[in-house]
């Protein structure tokens, strides 16, 4: 399987720490963002998979940073990790952006696994979508039909 | 006619006829009366007279007979009780002769006279033989009364007397009959003309009972018909036959009685129409009233739930609060909370990594006396591989910064309890504690943080200020709800550019002052007096109570005899002071207070 890159986007630095900690067996590759813009930047430079981020955060909270990567980076499998869960914006961000997961903090407080098989479940949804997208191509000979890639 | 005018009439006939028949009847008994009264008293008089002088003369004929005979007793027995009655008889005789003759006067006298005439003849011969008595001589006076003389005079004398007496006794009879005749005639008079007066007060009896009975009838039947005919009328419109017609032309009481009742019918048959319209608008006014009755009801019903309400929302305005400190508390706690976690249970990972990698050291310590130096390489070997494929100096170097983090994250928790220790609970709400504002301010900041952390910037400017007596916990409910709404009317204003609060705070001479003004975009003017009325929001439905300034003003100006200013001006942001007596028995010296409050130009409530 090809290498996969997960985005954690988060203001606070000490969360970023723990999870590189708690995520370091994991067999892909992690980006740390600490900001919204910082993560755009991140997404320009780099070949991102996996995006999870907080939601309230200083300048480009997470909603916003959803919107544009849903715009500009469709095939992202993106996640919130927030400790703010009672507000409509949330709620709308997970559905207008199709957020895949919405994970709460504190986030692994009941089973040590739950946080990581998250991550590994976003991981293998991506891996589904682009097989899915990859066989579409090869049968683009045979149907005749012009598909973009990206 | 009227009515009482007959009826006067016929009254005033029956006494006319009445006053005639009266006097007619006084001038009967007159007539009756006249003559008896004339005649009767004479006759009667008369008699009497006649009477009495016939008892006279019996009299003077018994004293005289009693003189004699004392006279001459005396001469025989010469007793002087004799003497003393003859002389007693002989003035009674005198009297008697005197008052006779004076009586008589009227009458002829010549009777009487020659019978005193022989009297007083007798009498000188009586004194004579009194006189030879006295002297002594008896025999002389015996003689002297037994002459011839003597008894000339005494029969002359009594012959007079009886003469006299029956001359009286034919005049006593005949006034006797006079006066029984007087009395018949008048007798027969007076039955005559009772008779006469019964005859005509019987004809004028009857005459005044046809009169009356007449008049009456006539009267009874000039009031009896029309009354009838009325009668009739009044049972027609008893029925309700308003069109019933009173044919009465009389110009009498009864017949003004009717025209006022003809009157009356058409007035009623006017009014029973209004009245019917009366009664269907008192009926819809009875029918509006119930339902006024039932409005009010249900009026007072929504006060009482109105005023449940309030209370219920001024304590839902106390759970918001609650609310969003819990929401804002919430969200500061999971952060920490869930690395702190998270660095825990990787530090459990770390360190059976490491107990893993001791025990292969520790093996590898154990095989060294009995393996070959190859075969311990080989070991080592394994185990640096292992060790690698762990990431131990990762960890290694990564462990003091995991302590770090996590003794982070424990602060974090730790400043949050402790804040929470000292924002207000509900239960102790009126409890008194020496309050230091700047410590308030950090504390109510840090319990927003959740509203005001992201896009403001918070600017404090704390001056070191004396603290005060207050109920700490609600002037942080106050500082809570105008920091909160200073953030939401930042936050509300979708603009490039970082909105900000300040927060100013000094003393000065007699208060405690307190600025939090924001960038927001102010309060219309229009608002601007009803920012502490109960209930008064400018937020959407459902985002705001309406309660917190209102509360805010109550505990400030209420409770702590403070003061809550609000400057602010569409576009231009809004200023809220607050003022807190530094000493709260202290009188307020108005010229002491600085030109920098001045500037508070609106003062609410």
């Amino acid at each position: 399987m090809k290498e996969r890159t997960v985005l954690f986007v988060d203001d606070d630095g000490i969360v970023l720490r723990s999870i590189v900690r708690s995520l370091l067996d994991e067999p892909y590759n992690m980006c740390f963002a600490r900001s919204g813009e910082e993560a755009l930047e991140i997404l320009r430079q780099h070949e991102i998979h996996v995006l999870v981020t907080d939601m309230r955060m200083p300048e480009m909270d997470g909603a916003e940073l959803l919107k544009i990567v849903t715009k500009e980076y469709p095939k992202i499998v993106k996640m919130v990790l927030s400790g703010y869960t009672n507000t409509t914006a949330l709620t709308m961000a997970i559905h207008q952006e199709s957020v895949f997961k919405f994970i709460p903090k504190p986030w692994n407080l009941q089973e040590r696994e739950e946080f990581r098989a998250i991550v590994r479940l976003a991981i293998d949804h991506y891996n589904l979508q682009s097989e899915h997208v990859g066989t579409a191509a090869e049968l683009k000979p045979y149907s005749g039909r012009q598909r973009s890639e990206e | 006619m009227r009515i009482s005018q007959r009826l006067n009439l016929g009254f005033l006939a029956i006494a006319m006829w009445v006053a005639v028949v009266g006097h007619v009847s006084l001038f009967q008994l007159n007539q009756i009366s006249e003559p008896l009264s004339r005649d009767i008293p004479g006759s009667l008089e008369s008699m009497n007279e006649t009477a009495y002088l016939e008892d006279l003369a019996q009299a003077i004929r018994y004293y005289d007979e009693v003189s004699t005979q004392s006279a001459r007793n005396y001469a025989f027995t010469q007793d002087k009780e004799w003497e003393q009655r003859y002389k007693d008889a002989k003035s009674e005789f005198d009297s008697v002769v005197t008052e006779a003759i004076d009586k008589d006067a009227r009458r002829d006298r010549g009777l009487l006279s020659n019978a005193n005439k022989a009297h007083l003849a007798l009498v000188e011969m009586e004194n004579i033989s009194i006189e030879l008595v006295n002297n002594g001589r008896p025999e002389e006076a015996i003689k002297v009364l037994q002459s011839s003389g003597y008894w000339d005079q005494k029969r002359i004398h009594e012959q007079n007397l009886e003469a006299y007496a029956r001359r009286i006794g034919a005049e006593h009879d005949e006034a006797l009959a006079n006066s029984n005749r007087t009395v018949s005639s008048a007798t027969k008079r007076k039955q005559d003309i009772t008779e006469h007066s019964r005859r005509l007060v019987s004809i004028f009896a009857i005459v005044a009972l046809v009169l009356a009975l007449g008049s009456g009838f006539i009267i009874a039947r000039s009031i009896y018909i029309p009354l009838q005919k009325l009668k009739a009328a009044a049972a027609e419109i008893g029925k309700g036959n308003l069109d019933a017609q009173i044919d009465i032309k009389s110009t009498d009481e009864i017949g003004r009685v009717a025209a006022s009742f003809k009157k009356m019918t058409d007035d009623l048959k006017m009014t029973t129409t209004s009245i019917d319209k009366l009664g269907r608008e008192i009926t819809d006014r009875k029918e509006a009233e119930q339902s006024a009755k039932l409005a009010c009801k249900e009026l007072e019903k929504a006060n009482r739930e109105l005023k449940d309400m309030q209370s219920e929302r001024v304590q839902n305005a106390k759970l918001v609060s609650i609310g969003q400190l819990a929401a804002g508390v919430a969200h500061e706690l999971n952060t920490p909370i869930g690395f702190v976690a998270s660095n825990f249970e990787t530090l459990e990972g770390y360190v059976s990594k490491m107990r893993e990698l001791l025990q292969m050291y520790g093996k590898l310590i154990g095989d060294i006396e009995a393996s070959e130096k190859s075969e311990l390489l080989d070991k080592s070997s394994v185990i640096d591989k292992t060790r690698n494929l762990m990431k131990i100096d990762f960890i290694l170097e990564d462990i003091a910064g995991l302590f770090n983090d996590s003794r982070e994250g424990i602060k974090r928790v730790t400043s949050i309890v402790q804040t929470l220790r000292d924002f207000p609970r509900v239960d102790q709400l009126g409890n008194l504690d020496t309050y230091n504002i700047n410590d308030g301010i950090n504390t109510t900041l840090s319990v927003a943080r959740n509203e005001v952390k992201y896009g403001i910037n918070v600017k404090t400017e704390l001056s070191e200020v004396p603290s005060i007596i207050c109920n700490a916990g609600q002037i942080n409910q106050v500082l809570l709800n105008l920091i909160i709404n200073a953030a939401q009317a930042v936050k509300s204003q979708k603009r490039i550019q970082k909105g900000s609060i300040e927060i100013r705070t000094y003393a000065t001479h007699d208060d405690l002052v307190c600025e939090i003004s924001d960038t927001g975009p102010g309060i219309g003017s229009e608002d601007l007096p009803h920012i502490f009325d109960p209930f008064f929001t400018t937020k959407p439905v459902g985002h705001g109570t309406g309660l917190g300034l209102s509360i805010s003003y109550d505990i400030v100006v209420s409770k702590h005899k403070g003061n809550l200013l609000v400057d602010s001006s569409a576009g231009k942001g809004t200023k809220f002071t607050m003022k807190l007596p530094l000493c709260r028995k202290k009188i307020k010296n108005e010229s002491e207070v600085s030109s920098h409050e001045r500037e508070n130009s609106i003062v609410c409530g």
